[in-house]
């Protein structure tokens, strides 16, 4: 069972996780004496101490050769899936990306030990070959990791005059989690947005490739460009789309990246679960025997700007909300957007003359607020938006681009435009 | 030597230690987990058990409902005297640590088990022999306390 948990419940039980002594060695175990006020019968005691003697004796054995189950013949209780995935395309170019000894489908199985924060990912390619990772500390930003074999995900696209390959669907990459959310710590939340923050739900339920009752949410990117060998920009349309067991709202069972590239073709990723389980596996699951480490990448941050540099000072004005234009792409290394403002109040449809907005940035957020100017009021049809540049002066990077008046308090935050999305406006 | 008692040891330690840090915080862990231990295999009926990994998680539960039993009162004297930075269990928040307060046993016990284990609210009432309507009220008091406390 994978379930959703609120940052809440994650932040204690990681803070109790990253707490938690190491269990108490055998010696420690046979020194001690049960405390008096349950200590056993006379008769008993005598029994209990011959057996405790005989159990220490073996559990200090055990510990001499083997450190708890650190050594590799214990058992550890973990969360594993396993997936099937395909590609399926139609390429109208000639010159297509050469895919020999390359596959479309996989079976991947993931084992997480939450607890003991390790995650493993195998792929299993077609010919038999395996590529695998393990992640010790983190699924995302991991302190360490390693990799055996080779990846051999294909990749659908075409390759232009020059060179330059465009891509129209991969393979999942590692480490792999149809549903990484769940897995983890709440310092990494704000960098991986969970579905209800980035996708939108289907008012009708469908199916999945299994035949299985689903809630679908889509997120439809369309209007975007795709820049390809130096010729002009190619009209893109991208749909990502997850199935999840209403039964939870949470259990991701299908996932499917679909991109269609004006003059290319289209391609799609799909990924389908097939298990679910907890189960106990041999320790030597989480073993690095013949893994070769990778490279250590440090958690991406960036340099905090003076507050003076992104700190403005509101006009007076009537509230305002935002959304990014949607024939804009944010990326992290955008500084400058392209928002549309509208009033919040009603103005008989009219937005008005927007001032420049409150910005404020944080390790994980860019909070903006958008006031327009005064208007005495009018009929209540909704209003105008109204196109606005937005200069940050500096990256967005990894961080929540957030409207300030979905804040707690502030005029919008109520409202479906604020409890749709959380204010969040954009992610990494 | 009971090789039994050995391999179930080597097998369950690490858990159990987790286990008994979200009952009872990392400073006693230790001391649960090796009197549960030492109590489970010294008690008549451990022979006979089917089952000792749950067995050996209710003997932790229990052996932390006696500690807190005689420990509460020293423990709350203490907490009024200590400075935060003085604390002995420093990489657990002093938000995160009166969350925690506010549940009992059973329900953290219940949050535990359904956060790092997996388990479904069937598999908590029997881990903890406790009826599974039971294990549910446990399970959504202890989500709804932390969510409030510290979302």
């Amino acid at each position: 069972m994978s379930e959703h948990w609120s940052p809440g419940v994650a932040r204690a039980m990681h803070e109790l996780a990253n707490a938690t002594p190491a269990a108490p060695a055998a010696n420690d175990v046979s020194a001690r004496h049960l405390p008096s006020p349950r200590r056993p019968t006379p008769w008993l005691a005598t029994v209990a101490l011959v057996m405790a003697i005989g159990a220490v004796v073996g559990l200090v054995a055990i510990v001499g050769t083997q450190r708890h189950t650190a050594g590799g013949t214990g058992s550890v209780h973990v969360f594993h899936t396993h997936v099937e995935t395909s590609m399926t395309f139609h390429l109208d170019c000639t010159d297509q990306i050469d895919n020999t000894g390359k596959f479309t489908s996989t079976v991947i199985d993931t084992w997480s030990d939450r607890a003991g924060k390790r995650w493993k990912s195998r792929i299993q390619y077609q010919d038999g070959s395996t590529h695998e990772t393990i992640y010790f500390g983190s699924a995302i930003y991991p302190t360490r990791s390693f990799e055996r074999g080779t990846s051999h995900d294909a990749r659908v696209g075409c390759v232009g005059p020059k060179g330059d390959d465009a891509v129209l669907a991969t393979g999942p990459g590692l480490p792999y989690s149809l549903s990484i959310t769940p897995e983890l710590s709440p310092d990494e939340l704000p960098y991986v947005m969970p579905l209800s923050k980035i996708a939108t739900p289907l008012k009708a339920p469908g199916t999945d490739d299994r035949g299985r009752v689903s809630k679908v949410w889509e997120v439809h990117v369309d209007g975007g460009g795709m820049s390809f060998d130096g010729g002009a920009e190619l009209a893109m349309t991208q749909l990502q789309q997850w199935w999840v067991d209403p039964s939870d709202d949470q259990r991701i069972t299908q996932r499917r990246f679909s991109t269609a590239v004006d003059t290319l073709g289209t391609g799609s990723f799909t990924e389908t679960l097939d298990v679910d389980e907890t189960i106990d596996v041999p320790e030597s699951v989480f073993s690095t025997d013949g893994f070769t480490p990778l490279p250590f990448s440090p958690r991406p941050s960036l340099p905090t700007p003076p507050p003076s540099a992104l700190v403005t000072t509101p006009p007076t004005g009537d509230p305002a909300t935002w959304r990014l234009d949607p024939s804009f792409t944010v990326t992290p290394e955008t500084r400058t957007l392209h928002v549309l403002v509208t009033r919040l109040g009603c103005n008989t449809g009219v937005t008005g003359v927007v001032n420049p907005p409150d910005l404020s940035a944080g390790t994980n957020n860019v909070r903006i607020t958008f006031t327009v100017e005064h208007s005495a009021g009018g009929r209540c049809p909704g209003n105008d938006e109204v196109p606005y540049t937005v200069d940050l002066s500096m990256a967005v990077g990894v961080r929540l681009l957030y409207d300030g008046a979905c804040a707690d308090g502030a005029p919008a935050a109520a409202m479906s435009v604020c409890t749709d999305d959380k204010g969040v406006r954009w992610g990494p | 030597v009971d090789l039994r008692d050995e391999e179930l040891y080597s097998k369950h330690a690490d858990e159990l230690i987790r286990f008994a840090t979200a009952l009872v915080g990392p400073s006693l862990a230790e001391d649960v987990v090796a009197n549960a231990v030492l109590r489970s295999m010294s008690a008549p009926a451990w022979p006979s058990v089917l089952e000792p990994r749950a067995y050996l998680f209710k003997s932790v539960l229990n052996e932390a409902r006696t500690l807190g039993r005689t420990d509460r009162r020293r423990q709350r004297r203490e907490e009024r005297a200590a400075e935060p930075e003085s604390t002995d269990t420093p990489a657990i928040s002093l938000e995160v640590r009166s969350a925690l307060a506010q549940l009992s046993l059973r329900e953290r016990s219940a949050i535990y088990l359904a956060y790092w284990h997996d388990l479904s609210v069937a598999e908590i009432a029997t881990t903890l022999d406790i009826s599974r309507r039971t294990a549910e009220r446990a399970l959504t008091t202890a989500r709804r306390t932390l969510e409030e406390r510290l979302s």
